[in-house]
């Protein structure tokens, strides 16, 4: 018997995956303007916040006063609901036969990334010595931001009719699936992005119903390497910053104001906010002419929510996850398409263990990693993903296909 | 299964949002008064110091030797300076145009053209006001912009994120001094045309001025760049306000280094928050002046006769045979150094323009502070402490009579001669023939007499006495270029010429020569001992504290009594000091004249390279950098060097001496022998290379002695 969305639930459920984006969007939308309206001091010196004279162009004054990256910001976050509705016309179904192709396409541009180091291809610059983005004029976007998108795609393809990774050999398959698009990020290099497909692989996996000691076993195997990959395989400035979150108590001063600077920065960005916070576009860190946190308006944008805010503000952000993770949560269970559970569960800890892993970072409990608070923190690519997955997300939601078969995943406990 | 392993999902992630929510609390609530405190303190801007004015140095009679002038420093953006101007100047270009300074209809483009053709008209106008080419602007522009990466480059590395740093825009550290030290009328002139242009400022700095002191060049010495070990040790590293920082300058050399901390002013310091709001100010205190015990005029006149000397002794082709001379005067009672003087000197002013010469000056090599760093054999002067030194060891008595038999050993008829037999073939002898006593020899300067007297007491008494009298160790000035001196004790033959005492050192040192070496200073100061009764360290500061009992050195009254006798006796009694007589009647000199034999200097060197590939090369010059200057960017390593040409260039058998007159002046009723009291002064003069003591140095020791009586009536 066919089960149409009934229109309640789609409603609820809508509304529970809408509403609290749009806070987090909405705050970080004015985060990014109250950091942007008091930036630095131009190189002329003056004591005043430089004002756009009234005779200027309308649109120059425009943009002066709301500010370039809020635009931007702006601009990504309306693209992004735009990527999220086209992702919603066509069935999951439909996309999902993408899956395996456009995880091919991923893989190739990955590739091209890593080749451009040896030969110069065009399309792709060098910022900070990192090769991350394909850009053609003032756009560019991150391949490695939408594969997170096309890996959760993939496993979920891979596993939804398989019992095969019941067995430590059938792991293999998802394990590889993983590993080759995470060593061509880390190639880039991108150590934090490299990191988030892990989570998202093993929590697939977990949900899916690997079994938990073969599990066990392969994240025992990957801690073994750390060490070594932490010696080698690491940068100083990367090790550095795991360093930081073991040394952060520290009372040399001396590492607070070298790699120890922006955990110290954001740390003091939080406690100053304390617990209702010091008022939007208020605060030391947004009044000041000089930039006390960097990276405020991105991967520490936390940090100035917790400024403004304080820890009213930081709970509230975190519920707004929360409230997304027991949709996507609800979906899952209410949906008995394989595909649909597993493309749910992926999108929910994409967004999830990204965020996670954000704030774990400005409180110092995780290492600085680079990676954005979804939906907060200024971005294009970034944006451009999540609202991707979400659309998927939406997508299963709505269509809840027949009741044909038992529920899947539905294997005896430990065999 | 499936709901159940969503169940444990949920937990996971419950349990990790509740991790962070702890701490967040920790930080928000728990520890919030502390990070708050830290948040406030972030609101001020780093301390800013004033710079404090360096005291002056000035000579006993308070006269200014070196001061501190204000001066200027013209700046420059440093966006403009290195060129590096677009964002710079679209953002001037926006301000000029809200205040009104260019139409509303033009494009920020066009300002930003028309605002670059204005730089580079004040670069052509700032080299036509300060006489400057403009390439030693580009030179400089490029210094500052490496030194600027440099800094970017330490703060990325440190903190792992690359962003401007304060030297690039920051409005105050963003301006660098492209021209240093102009004078008043520069400055001024500069300000009038080019001070509108907001990429260029005319700040007061200062500058350490001579006044007329080039007499004391040497004394004074110079500022100099902070280090990192002058910062390691100055005392007064704890105070936050007075200590050395880097970037800044102090004393390297002469008195600037040695009164460093009584010069050195207290910095003044701003705490302001980020918007300028004043928390904190205190004014600098400048530096205290130092008053020197020298005086200026004493100083001038003896460099002059000195310079006369030099330039007056027997020349070969021209060229003085003399290629420096120095005196030190010292007033015998307070051991206060009246003159320190060192010829040749140099321009104080000129002296970065000047460096390149004077250093490669090898014949006369100007920078040397010969009264303090000059070493040379004494030669007879040491008499004086080998005759005190027989008669306190009990080796000679006042009335002994020693024959001058021409040369020491009979069978040696070349070596261990006395100068009259050198000279004239005959002996003290001749004259005297029943023999010298102690006062006699000095009055002859014999040296067979003294040889003997050598040979009685041994290298290591005679090593002794030595000491007893100040050779071989610093005489108190406290400064940097104070050298110690040689005596050739045992350890220090062994160190450095790896030999133990031999049979001909205690003959040699008993007059003077060999191994043993001493500054003009420590000669002074030996005249001094002679004439007051004791040792006693020098003092070159008025305020400088009297030596503690412990450091004076008291002398056998009895031999110094013969010795005193002996002394008057070489001026007054047609001994070899004669030509130091003075006209006056009120007044006498007593003195010890020395002729010190010594060896040429080497003004050329040639020096041995070598390639990788053991290929070897000579090059001849005075310094190595200007032996390697001909080889190009691969440069062979330097392996050693060998004396190619000497000054003065002598002939077969032809030997020199350095011309000594050791002296102090006493009232002319002073008994014989006896300790003069009064104003005494003593006065010890060396011309390098000058021949007799007693012909060369004497008459220069009577203008001394006669222009400071003189000024005592």
């Amino acid at each position: 018997m066919t089960a149409p969305a009934s229109p309640l639930n789609l409603t609820l459920l809508g509304w529970g995956i809408a509403l609290p984006v749009a806070f987090l969007a909405a705050v970080g939308l004015a985060c990014i303007h109250a950091t942007e309206a008091n930036d630095p001091v131009a190189p002329l010196g003056l004591t005043t916040t430089p004002t756009v004279e009234p005779q200027a162009a309308v649109l120059e004054r425009v943009i002066q006063a709301i500010g370039p990256l809020t635009l931007r910001q702006m601009f990504y976050l309306v693209t992004g609901v735009l990527l999220m509705l086209a992702a919603l016309v066509p069935s999951y179904q439909k996309i999902g036969r993408w899956a395996y192709p456009s995880y091919a396409i991923l893989l190739v541009l990955l590739v091209l990334l890593v080749v451009d180091i040896y030969a110069d291809l065009p399309l792709i610059p060098v910022r900070n010595n990192a090769r991350r983005w394909l850009a053609w004029g003032p756009l560019s976007v991150q391949p490695a931001e939408f594969m997170k998108v096309g890996l959760t795609l993939t496993l979920a393809r891979y596993l939804r009719f398989r019992s095969s990774y019941r067995s430590l050999r059938g792991l293999l398959p998802p394990l590889i699936l993983t590993l080759v698009p995470m060593v061509l990020i880390l190639r880039e290099p991108d150590l934090g992005m490299m990191l988030m497909l892990l989570p998202v692989l093993f929590l697939t996996l977990f949900v899916a119903g690997a079994r938990l000691r073969h599990l066990a076993l392969i994240i025992l195997l990957g801690c073994a390497t750390l060490p070594v990959f932490f010696i080698y395989g690491m940068k100083p400035y990367q090790r550095d910053r795991v360093l930081t979150v073991i040394k952060q108590n520290t009372a040399d001063e001396r590492w607070h104001r070298g790699p120890g600077y922006q955990l110290r920065q954001s740390k003091i960005a939080l406690g100053a906010g304390g617990l209702t916070g010091e008022g939007w576009g208020r605060g030391v860190f947004l009044e000041s002419r000089v930039r006390l946190l960097p990276e405020e308006h991105n991967d520490f944008i936390f940090a100035i929510i917790g400024h403004q805010f304080g820890l009213v503000g930081c709970v509230l952000v975190i519920l707004a996850y929360g409230v997304i993770v027991f949709f996507g949560i609800e979906v899952a269970t209410a949906t008995n398409d394989p595909f649909g559970r597993l493309l749910a569960i992926g999108v929910v800890v994409m967004i999830v263990a990204q965020a996670l892993l954000n704030i774990g970072m400005t409180v110092g409990l995780a290492p600085i990693t680079g990676m954005t608070l979804p939906f907060v923190s200024a971005g294009g690519s970034s944006l451009w993903a999540n609202f991707l997955a979400l659309g998927l997300l939406v997508n299963v939601a709505q269509r809840r296909p027949m009741l044909i078969a038992n529920p899947p995943f539905e294997h005896a406990e430990e065999e | 299964m499936f709901r159940r392993r969503l169940t444990w999902f949920w937990i996971l992630l419950t349990a990790l949002a509740c991790a962070l929510i702890a701490r967040l609390v920790d930080i928000q609530a728990l520890h919030a008064e502390e990070y708050r405190d830290l948040a406030a303190r972030m609101l001020t801007q780093p301390v800013r110091y004033l710079r404090a004015p360096r005291g002056s140095i000035l000579d006993r009679n308070g006269r200014v030797l070196v001061s501190h002038e204000p001066s200027f420093d013209i700046s420059v953006h440093f966006a403009v300076l290195t060129g590096q101007s677009s964002e710079y100047l679209h953002a001037l270009a926006r301000e000029l145009r809200r205040r009104g300074e260019y139409p509303e209809s033009m494009s920020l483009d066009e300002i930003a053209g028309r605002l670059r053709l204005q730089i580079a008209a004040t670069w052509q106008r700032l080299s036509e006001l300060t006489g400057r080419p403009v390439s030693e602007f580009i030179e400089r522009g490029e210094e500052i912009r490496q030194q600027v990466a440099r800094i970017r480059m330490a703060v990325r590395r440190r903190t792992g994120i690359d962003q401007p740093v304060a030297e690039e825009s920051d409005p105050l550290l963003a301006m660098h001094p492209l021209i240093e030290d102009v004078d008043h009328e520069t400055a001024l002139k500069v300000r009038l045309e080019l001070e509108a242009y907001p990429w260029l400022s005319v700040a007061p700095g200062s500058r350490r001025v001579a006044h007329d002191a080039d007499a004391a060049v040497h004394l004074l010495g110079r500022l100099g760049a902070v280090s990192r070990e002058r910062q390691q040790e100055d005392p007064l590293a704890g105070d936050e306000l007075r200590r050395l920082r880097a970037g800044e300058s102090c004393g390297i050399t002469g008195v600037e280094r040695l009164a460093e901390t009584t010069l050195r002013g207290t910095r003044g310091r701003i705490v302001e928050e980020l918007d300028g709001t004043p928390v904190e100010r205190s004014e600098p205190v400048a530096g205290r002046d130092v008053e020197l015990t020298i005086d200026m005029e004493l100083q001038e006149f003896v460099l002059a006769a000195l310079r006369d000397a030099v330039e007056g002794t027997e020349t070969t082709a021209g060229v003085p045979y003399a290629s420096g001379a120095s005196a030190v005067v010292l007033d015998v009672a307070t051991r206060e150094v009246l003159a320190l003087v060192s010829y040749p000197a140099y321009s104080y002013e000129r002296f970065d323009e000047d460096y390149d010469g004077l250093v490669r000056d090898a014949r006369r090599t100007p920078l040397r502070f010969r009264a303090v760093s000059g070493l040379y054999p004494p030669g007879s002067t040491c008499k004086a402490i080998t005759l005190v030194g027989a008669l306190s060891e009990g080796e000679t008595t006042p009335e002994e009579r020693i024959h001058c038999t021409g040369h020491l050993l009979p069978e040696l008829e070349n070596q261990f001669r006395c100068w009259i037999y050198n000279d004239y073939r005959t002996t003290h002898d001749a004259r005297q023939p029943e023999g010298q006593r102690g006062e006699d020899a000095i009055r002859n300067s014999c040296n067979i007499y003294f040889y003997k007297l050598g040979g009685r007491l041994g290298p290591e008494r005679l090593c002794n006495w030595f000491s007893t009298f100040g050779l071989g160790r610093l005489q108190g000035t406290g400064l940097i270029e104070e050298a110690p001196g040689v005596v050739p004790t045992e350890r220090w033959l062994r160190a450095n010429q790896r030999r133990g005492f031999e049979r001909s050192d205690p003959w040699n040192w008993s007059i003077g020569q060999g191994e043993v070496a001493a500054t003009p200073l420590q000669i002074a100061n030996v005249g001094a001992t002679i004439a007051s009764g004791h040792w006693a360290p020098v003092r070159l500061l008025r305020d400088a504290p009297p030596a503690p009992a412990d450091q004076i050195v008291k002398l056998p009254p009895d031999a110094l009594r013969v010795l005193r006798t002996g002394m008057w006796r070489v001026v007054n009694e047609n001994g070899t000091g004669k030509a130091a007589k003075l006209k006056s009647d009120r007044y006498v000199l007593c003195g010890k004249t020395g002729s010190a034999q010594a060896v040429p200097t080497p003004v050329r060197y040639r020096y041995i390279f070598e390639w990788p590939d053991r290929q070897r090369e000579t090059r001849e010059a005075y310094l190595e950098e200007d032996a390697a200057a001909s080889f190009g960017a691969e440069r062979p390593r330097c392996i050693g060097r060998r004396t190619s040409a000497r000054f003065p260039e002598l002939e077969e058998g032809e030997s020199i001496a350095h011309a000594w007159y050791m002296a102090y002046t006493q009232p002319a009723s002073t008994p014989r022998g006896a300790a003069p009291q009064g104003p005494v002064y003593a006065i010890s003069t060396v011309i390098e290379f000058g021949g007799s003591g007693g012909r060369v140095a004497g008459p220069v020791v009577k203008k001394i002695a006669e222009y400071l009586l003189e000024r005592e009536q």
